[in-house]
């Protein structure tokens, strides 16, 4: 019996060729964080939504991090829209995530359409990608379609969105801003909706050279005023 | 060795050494003779031939044999055969001679020794008046009939057979024979290209796209399975659909390696189409062309039953590299390939994404840079410490920033050794850490000192967003708002003082514009 359960498990490797599809999450090496998420880390495969001020950034981190633990490629589905705003993605801004030339994929879109559907493609390929998805907001249906794509396909999406627009089937919904804390530059993550989960706000700061995250803080206490220089 | 006519006009001659014609010509090319590639080359140039008769042959290394017998109808007149045939291959851009005579063998001899031109019936005798040399008997053979004071084909003739076959050989007297058409043996033909071309032919004209998907299906699978026997994938294939008007409608699909499955054609097939928003005539469809203009060989997979997983990962993001490149168009599916060169906006290209390693290494990054630039960087204001320090506060967009720490300057200068950086202003960039937590990437713009005021520009964010209003996300709607939340400005620190080796230290303070 045991052997028929190893067998069919084989199998679905085989079919899948990526990460399980039960598989745990991506820690975050923030004990509060990482408490918090269900299995342990970011789940995985699924699609999560990150709003924010710092959302690329910290988008990309995650990459790095699921790049480290054997994804393949990271595709980007970039808006043109949003190049205008905000400016184009420059490729040696990723060499501070760790995530190479060659680990780069760039679909140039044209509306959300078009990020949707390469999004969608992406995480439907069973290799088990990340895929990062710029939009203006994720819908219900659109998001729905996007975590069967993750799971069929064992990859990780990220949707940064502009705005909040209603609720979706998003996993993980976080909201990251820059911030100062303690004279150190810091992202204020606020993962204010979870399947499964509580909500939950923290402090994280990326550590360039050991390419992970680092906890600065646990809960944020917004009364602490910082006497000592900015260093 | 070879020289081209231009090379010949500047006085290079066969048999000279490299230096000396070096010497003659300073901007001499050399090439280096590759027999093989030369070889494969002239096979492919000689399959153009067949447009002017249907068995091609190779004569030597540097003829093609082309039977025309009853073709020449087809084209005027044998005269206006032959100049066509000198057009063609001239328009390719060699040099070429022509000859149509009755026997391989004259028409070659008389290409290349008589001149060209058309070699009527009757005029074998002019045949007669070509230098011994012709028969290509070898040197040896040439050097001993001139002894003798023979020099022309002609004077040959008049001896008897059995005569020259006792004193020359074989090989002369059915050289002789076979120029004057007698008991020619045909030249070895070429055999044709292999050619990749599968149709069907719908019993009527038809919209129903699921008919023609299975049309297409069944032609794809009989198109895979003559590739299979040769070994080969398709890199580039043409549909065409012809409605029952008889117009047609061609599309294209180019792929960066080849393909041999039917399934995953038929869905680049597809994307394609709906890329192209191929709309179905009126008419319907009434047959489908489909053929493999170009193939390369296909190195057959490994025998196991299951392939390993990462093989399978790498074959799925080529596939899905493949698949986006016709959904969205080549040029939109890109890699960022980086350069080394010091301004950042040079330093990395969007390239359509093409296979094969990347001998390239790693970013050129020689100091933090953000996750975006802007393509034209912005205006802004700012109040620094002139002539090189820290600037202090930013206004850009109508909001006035505070800077609370600053690390650079980085400078980068132009590339003095082009041409179009001759107005190009040396750059110090400062990364910015403004009050509100945005890391900002700013620079100046010239120096002080310089005939022109510097300018202060902003040209990237390393978290990716700028400090403006609308990026904040609208929770109008989330019941979880929590707007007491500390997103406003941080409660206000204490002046910096000294610091640590990454960021500047401020020194007096002198308002600079």
């Amino acid at each position: 019996m045991r052997r028929l359960h190893a067998l069919r498990a084989t199998i679905r490797a085989i079919e899948r060729g990526g990460l399980e599809p039960t598989c745990g999450g991506i820690p975050t090496d923030h004990p509060v964080l990482d408490g918090i998420l269900p299995r342990g880390g970011l789940p995985a495969p699924a699609v999560h939504e990150v709003s924010g001020a710092a959302a690329d950034g910290f988008a990309a981190a995650f990459a790095s991090r699921i790049i480290a633990s054997g994804a393949p490629l990271l595709v980007w589905c970039a808006d043109e829209a949003r190049a205008k705003r905000c400016g184009s993605l420059h490729g040696p801004g990723f060499a501070r995530f760790g995530i190479g030339p060659e680990r780069l994929l760039l679909v140039a879109c044209r509306g959300a359409e078009e990020v949707l559907a390469a999004c969608e493609e992406a995480l439907r390929a069973p290799a088990g990608l990340v895929v990062v998805a710029e939009l203006d907001h994720l819908d219900l249906g659109p998001g729905r379609r996007l975590q069967l794509a993750a799971e069929a396909g064992g990859s990780v999406g990220f949707c940064l969105v502009a705005r909040i627009r209603g609720p979706n089937p998003a996993f993980c919904r976080f909201r990251v801003e820059p911030g100062i804390r303690d004279g150190r530059r810091c992202w204020r993550v606020d993962l204010w909706r979870v399947r499964g989960g509580t909500p939950c706000e923290a402090e994280i700061v990326w550590d360039d050279e050991a390419l992970a995250f680092a906890p600065l803080s646990g809960l944020s206490r917004p009364e602490t005023a910082s006497e000592r220089a900015i260093s | 060795m070879a020289a081209d006519a231009q090379a010949r006009a500047g006085g290079i001659r066969i048999g000279m050494s490299l230096a000396d014609a070096r010497a003659r010509l300073p901007g001499l090319r050399a090439l280096a003779t590759d027999p093989e590639r030369d070889r494969r080359a002239f096979e492919r140039l000689a399959h153009h031939g067949r447009r002017f008769g249907p068995v091609v042959a190779l004569d030597g290394e540097d003829g093609i044999l082309v039977d025309v017998t009853g073709c020449a109808s087809l084209f005027g007149g044998e005269e206006a055969l032959r100049a066509r045939a000198v057009a063609t291959f001239e328009t390719m851009g060699w040099t070429v001679s022509a000859a149509i005579a009755t026997g391989a063998l004259a028409a070659s001899l008389w290409a290349r020794f008589g001149g060209g031109g058309v070699l009527p019936e009757g005029g074998r005798s002019r045949l007669e008046e070509l230098p011994i040399a012709a028969l290509g008997l070898g040197e040896e053979l040439a050097a001993a009939l001139r002894r003798l004071g023979l020099h022309r084909i002609g004077e040959l003739r008049r001896f008897p057979r059995p005569a020259l076959r006792k004193r020359f050989g074989e090989a002369l007297t059915s050289r002789i024979e076979a120029l004057f058409g007698h008991a020619e043996r045909p030249p070895q033909p070429l055999p044709e290209p292999p050619s990749f071309e599968t149709g069907a032919h719908l019993p009527e004209p038809t919209r129903d796209r699921a008919v023609i998907e299975r049309m297409l299906r069944r032609a794809l699978e009989a198109l895979c399975r003559s590739l299979e026997r040769a070994g080969r994938g398709v890199l580039r294939c043409e549909l065409r659909l012809v409605d029952a008007a008889g117009r047609g409608r061609e599309f294209r699909l180019d792929l960066l390696e080849p393909v041999r499955d039917p399934a995953f054609l038929a869905q680049l097939l597809r994307l394609r189409c709906e890329r192209l928003e191929h709309r179905m005539p009126e008419e319907g469809i009434e047959r489908i062309l489909l053929r493999a203009v170009r193939t390369a060989p296909i190195v057959p997979r490994s025998g196991r039953l299951a392939a390993e997983p990462a093989e399978e990962r790498r074959r799925a993001v080529r596939r899905l590299i493949e698949r986006l490149r016709q959904r969205f168009g080549p040029d939109r599916v890109l890699r960022l390939v980086p350069e080394a060169r010091f301004f950042p906006e040079r330093a990395a290209t969007a390239q359509p994404w093409r296979d094969g390693r990347q001998e390239h290494g790693g970013w050129f990054a020689p100091g933090p840079r953000p996750l975006r630039l802007f393509v034209r960087p912005q205006d802004i204001e700012v109040l620094a410490t002139v002539p090189d320090g820290p600037p202090h506060r930013l206004l850009w967009n109508g909001r006035s920033l505070r800077i609370l720490a600053a690390a650079g300057p980085e400078r980068l200068l132009p590339e003095w050794w082009r041409d179009e950086d001759a107005a190009v202003r040396t750059r110090d960039y400062w990364r910015v850490v403004t009050d509100d937590g945005h890391e900002l990437w700013l620079f100046r713009e010239g120096l002080y000192g310089d005939a022109a005021p510097p300018r202060w520009r902003l040209h990237g964010a390393f978290d990716g967003a700028l400090p403006q209003a609308g990026v904040r996300p609208e929770t109008g709607a989330e019941p979880e708002v929590r707007s007491s939340r500390a997103m406003a400005a941080p409660p206000p620190v204490p002046r910096p003082e000294g610091g640590r080796d990454a960021f500047a230290v401020r020194g007096k303070r002198r308002y600079g514009s």
